[in-house]
């Protein structure tokens, strides 16, 4: 399966690169809204003291190790149809992405937070120069929170493929249906493949920041 | 002579087992203030809350006659206040650029910027070290160059919390004639909180003593010098 899978990819099989765009547009989406929601979370949690915070941190890791299976359970017994679909798979991805992101933010964020946020204040800041400065210590650390969100983008349609490939038989709504005889696994396993050289590199990409910076 | 800080019934609870409560205590423009006490006592308790860091969690304190009541208020108040800390962190970057932080907070133009950093840069013979990640500094060197942080927005009001701790010799009389200077030529307050019985002599016209979270005995004029052997005046 795994020499038919890199068949597919080096031959650039027109169906396996039109799914790797449409699943990069998806991931796009997830990340980007992980991102636009996680990270304020995460860097709000981490920076301030508030009467529940230990609540909330504690929801949210427990939110983040929860399963793609847990979650899929749970929405099997709403509209599935709607979530196979690129946008219930926006909402569904974003939903598992989040918690990594805001959780793993706050624990970053909170290491020294304290006494970073007090010079700031004292300095003269104000609270949006504060948090740009406290995001500016822990940029690398936060790169890396990003790149495990992504990380679990990337594993999450991976799976999802694999999903719909053995379990519907079908592709996204807006891409060929694959017959049976394309042997749909081969598909999803190239997909993985190349998204996990995407992962690489993005990770490798940023050691390289970290090195030069 | 005006009061520019006020203080009147406060309490605050600092953790669990440690407050400060202090009834009525007045900073006017002028003299130099230092408080001093053993540890525990409350200076650095005191100045936090001066800074406006912490809230009080009873009575009220108004600085420049104004009562900070949102977060707006208080970064308009901490803008004219240089504060530092008893373990100053420094921030990623080089000397240079940690000096000019409070001044990128402040928008003051780049060029005056550099102009003020370069003066104090040369004031404390620390123009070798300007692009020097602060990780390299030596501890005098760091504790210098957050000192020279809070000086360089050119604050009304200096609040520091043992600025001459782990400074030589020469730098130490930098220090202290520099901070004399800027209480005098440039009207700049300064309270600092200090254990030395050296910087209360050499620099400190009014001495607050604290113990346990409270203001025991203050001292001025003369008296000063009674400090180190413990006795002292009792000033109505």
């Amino acid at each position: 399966m795994l020499i038919e899978a890199l068949q597919l990819l080096i031959q650039l099989n027109g169906a396996v690169f039109l799914n790797i765009a449409n699943a990069l547009e998806v991931a796009g989406y997830i990340i980007i809204l992980a991102l636009v929601t996680g990270l304020p979370i995460g860097m709000l949690t981490g920076v301030h003291t508030f009467r529940f915070r230990r609540l909330v941190l504690y929801l949210l890791h427990i939110w983040l190790f929860l399963p793609a299976t847990g979650l899929g359970i749970f929405i099997s017994y709403l509209h599935t149809d709607q979530f196979i679909s690129p946008l219930g798979f926006i909402f569904w991805g974003a939903l598992l992405t989040i918690p990594i992101i805001a959780g793993l933010t706050a624990d970053v964020i909170s290491s020294d937070s304290r006494a970073t946020r007090d010079e700031t204040l004292a300095l003269g800041a104000s609270r949006w120069q504060m948090y740009a400065t406290m995001a500016r210590q822990k940029r690398e650390q936060i790169y890396g929170v990003v790149t495990v969100g992504i990380a679990r983008v990337f594993t999450e349609i991976g799976g999802f493929y694999l999903m719909i490939s053995f379990v519907f038989k079908q592709g996204f709504p807006s891409v060929p249906v694959f017959e049976l005889s394309n042997a749909p696994e081969h598909l999803a396993v190239a997909i993985g493949l190349f998204l996990f050289g995407v992962l690489v590199y993005s990770g490798l990409h940023i050691v390289q920041f970290k090195k030069d910076t | 002579m005006q009061n520019l800080i006020e203080i009147n019934d406060i309490h605050h609870r600092v953790h669990a087992s440690f407050s400060i409560h202090i009834d009525q205590l007045f900073f006017q423009d002028g003299p130099i203030y230092a408080i001093a006490g053993d540890n525990r006592a409350g200076k650095s308790a005191l100045l936090r809350v001066l800074a406006l860091l912490d809230t009080v969690d009873e009575g009220r304190i108004t600085l420049f006659n104004t009562e900070a009541r949102n977060s707006r208020q208080r970064t308009a108040l901490r803008r004219r206040i240089g504060f530092l800390s008893q373990h100053p962190a420094l921030f990623r970057g080089t000397v240079r650029e940690n000096i000019g932080l409070g001044l990128r907070y402040r928008s003051v133009d780049p060029e005056e910027s550099v102009i003020r950093i370069r003066r104090l840069l040369k004031n404390f013979a620390m123009e070798k070290y300007a692009d020097m990640p602060v990780s390299q500094l030596s501890a005098g060197q760091y504790q210098l160059t957050a000192l020279l942080r809070s000086l360089a927005p050119y604050p009304e009001i200096l609040l520091l919390d043992e600025p001459t701790r782990q400074l030589d010799q020469d730098t130490y009389n930098a220090v202290v004639d520099h901070l004399k200077m800027l209480n005098d030529e440039r009207a700049v307050m300064v309270i600092l909180a200090t254990k030395s019985r050296d910087v209360i002599q050499r620099l400190a016209n009014i001495t607050i003593n604290m113990r346990d979270g409270k203001v025991v005995r203050i001292l001025t004029g003369e008296h000063q010098k009674k400090v180190g052997n413990g006795k002292g005046l009792r000033v109505s």
